[in-house]
């Protein structure tokens, strides 16, 4: 089955593991890579497409050496693959421009100020790949367990899904 | 004004001629002080001819004042070019003292000139040198004119100059205030989390010490596993990455999240971490390692981060100062590197090469020193992109210390090498920038105070130099 994805990026280790352990619950339902720079996170989503999965959200940071955060969304959302891909910006230094451009021009989902309360980024990966399920068209039952199964219930039986399985 | 000019030569004359027809003196028109003879835009029928007193003539202004536009004495011919041209008065004129004048109609002056060649000489000479006395007066009054211009102009020019210096004073003080009002608050900030941080500080090192010990007594195997993750090293992300595919690979029942924990150990904690937990990797037993391993690694952040504000808070206090502004003897280098601390989340950005070996230290005012340490970096982070060099150097040659700031930035247009030291003088354009083309300026100051000088240069390929030279006063 094809796998969904999660990715973060920031190029502090120390936020990096921060993010990751928010993730702990999800990572045996949505697998979690991460890297420290835009060039890192591209490589990852090639390797993710090479084994034929799909990258269901991305956690990323904004202030980061060469490329930032709202350059890569923005870069990401330029690639028919990457369009359904949830963005969220996870940062304490996006100025108003760069947010605007963000939200503009990546049409980014969801920002998450650092420092984050107590599982604000897990409830948000939560929210944004339930959103990710319906909006791909993706068959929702293994999912109900770790997502929003209410939500996705309900979407099932608006678009008529619903299976003799 | 000036006093009538005394044309009495030639008027004794006609007053002798006149007399000599048969006019008396007593025949004189007498005007007392304040009269007035000939009112403005009246027709004028009469030539005066004054004997005695003066007369001033006067022009209308606005709201009924009026402006002397001259004045004329005995021997003076009154009403002359109103008289023959016909048109109505464009001056008015009024007796200053008492005044006896011979008044002479059309008639009687159509008497006199056909009387006898000598009278109408006369009576014409008269004429001539009332008109040309009127003209050179015209003359003299536009000269002033002209003078009272450029003496205008000129104090216009200097009044210009003062507002300008002055509107760069006020920018100047306004500056200042901000910088000082900025100080203020940093130092208050500072002091403030001196507190609680030194607290944190304290607590942390009694945990770091007690803690081990109380697990250790609780359970002792689990404590070598929280003693191992306070000393646990940082693992980079590709090994994470390679780790967590061999652990994968080896154990493909494990769960992926336990996995990756597992994968953010080093070699060494990992095998100690499989010996305590077995071969089979039973799920609960690994948690529970784990929660020891990452409780210990935890613990181990909490103290490199507080000691890293620490580290801020007191180059925030070594910066800041802002009650003394006094002069002492300190090393210039830990000025520099306060600074560079504070400005680490610019400095990040690109690529800095230090080279700060210890040098003398110097007779300086810190927070002045450091106020041009910030100036200079900020403005060659301004000048460069990112991922961009920074260097910063310091030497000592015999009695001067010797700071250099480079770049591989946009470098200093040529024409603009002796401009950029000047008030007011900028080239951002960002409206982000709280600049106001001081900096430089300032800096210069400053260090001119401290009886140095900056040196600016470009650097090859790219970039400018800033040398900051600085005595050595013992």
């Amino acid at each position: 089955m094809k796998q969904i994805w999660i990715l973060c990026v920031d190029d502090e280790p120390d936020v990096l593991r921060a993010v990751e352990r928010e993730l702990q619950d999800l990572e045996d339902t949505f697998p979690v890579d991460t890297a420290e720079s835009a060039a890192e996170a591209l490589e990852a989503i090639a390797r993710i497409e090479a084994s034929g999965d799909c990258l269901g959200l991305i956690l990323c940071d904004h202030v980061m050496p060469d490329k930032n955060g709202v350059e890569l969304l923005i870069e990401m959302h330029a690639s028919p693959s990457l369009q359904k891909t949830r963005k969220v910006l996870v940062t304490g230094q996006a100025g108003l421009d760069a947010t605007i451009r963000a939200v503009n021009d990546s049409r980014l989902d969801f920002y998450i100020a650092k420092p984050w309360a107590d599982k604000e980024i897990e409830t948000a990966a939560r929210t944004q790949l339930t959103e990710y399920v319906i909006r791909s068209g993706i068959n929702p039952k293994p999912y109900m367990k770790v997502l929003d199964a209410a939500k996705l219930s309900k979407s099932i039986y608006e678009d008529g899904l619903l299976s003799d399985e | 004004m000036s006093k009538p000019d005394n044309s009495s030569g030639q008027s004794s004359d006609v007053i002798a001629m006149i007399e000599k027809l048969g006019y008396e003196k007593t025949e004189a028109t007498v005007y007392e002080r304040g009269q007035m003879i000939e009112t403005e835009g009246s027709l004028n029928l009469n030539l005066y001819l004054i004997l005695e007193g003066e007369v001033e003539m006067l022009k209308r202004g606005d709201l009924d004042s009026s402006t002397r536009v001259d004045v004329f004495g005995p021997g003076d011919l009154l009403g002359l070019t109103s008289f023959w041209s016909k048109e109505p008065s464009f001056l008015e004129s009024r007796a200053i003292s008492t005044v006896r004048c011979i008044c002479l109609d059309a008639e009687k002056i159509e008497t006199f000139v056909h009387s006898s060649p000598e009278v109408r000489e006369t009576l014409h000479r008269l004429f001539i040198s009332t008109l040309s006395r009127r003209y050179r007066r015209i003359a003299s009054l536009n000269l002033k004119v002209s003078e009272l211009s450029i003496a205008l102009e000129r104090e216009k020019n200097d009044l210009q100059a003062a507002l300008k210096d002055l509107t760069e004073t006020r920018n100047q003080l306004i500056h200042s205030e901000r910088l000082a009002t900025l100080g203020q608050l940093l130092a208050g900030i500072a002091h403030e989390m001196n507190n609680p941080v030194a607290s944190l500080q304290s607590a942390f090192g009694h945990i770091e010490a007690e803690f081990p010990e109380l697990i250790q007594s609780l359970d002792p195997a689990s404590a070598k596993l929280l003693k191992a993750g306070l000393s646990s090293a940082f693992v980079d992300s590709d090994s994470r990455r390679q780790q967590l595919e061999d652990i994968l690979h080896k154990h493909p029942k494990l769960k992926r999240s336990l996995a990756r924990r597992l994968a953010s150990l080093p070699l060494e904690h990992f095998e100690l971490l499989c010996q305590f937990v077995g071969k089979d990797m039973d799920d609960t037993a690994l948690v529970k390692a784990l929660s020891y391993y990452e409780t210990g690694s935890d613990l181990r952040n909490v103290g490199l981060s507080s000691k890293r504000i620490a580290s801020l808070i007191q180059s925030l206090k070594n910066y800041a100062r802002p009650d003394s502004h006094s002069w002492e003897t300190i090393d210039p280098i830990a000025g520099i590197q306060d600074t560079l601390i504070l400005l680490n989340n610019r400095l990040r950005h690109y690529k800095l090469h230090l080279d700060l070996p210890s040098v003398a230290h110097i007779r300086a005012i810190p927070q002045e020193l450091n106020q041009v340490w910030t100036n200079l970096l900020v403005n060659a982070c301004d000048a460069t992109a990112p991922g961009g060099d920074l260097w910063i150097s310091a030497e000592q040659i015999d009695h001067t210390v010797i700071i250099t700031f480079a770049d591989s930035g946009t470098g200093i247009d040529p024409e603009l090498m002796e401009k950029i030291y000047e008030l007011n003088f900028t080239t951002k354009k960002t409206k982000a920038q709280f600049g106001l083309g001081l900096g430089l300026s300032i800096s210069k100051d400053i260090v001119e105070k401290h009886r140095g000088q900056i040196v600016t240069r470009n650097r090859e390929p790219n970039g400018a130099v800033f040398e900051v030279r600085l005595p050595i006063q013992n």
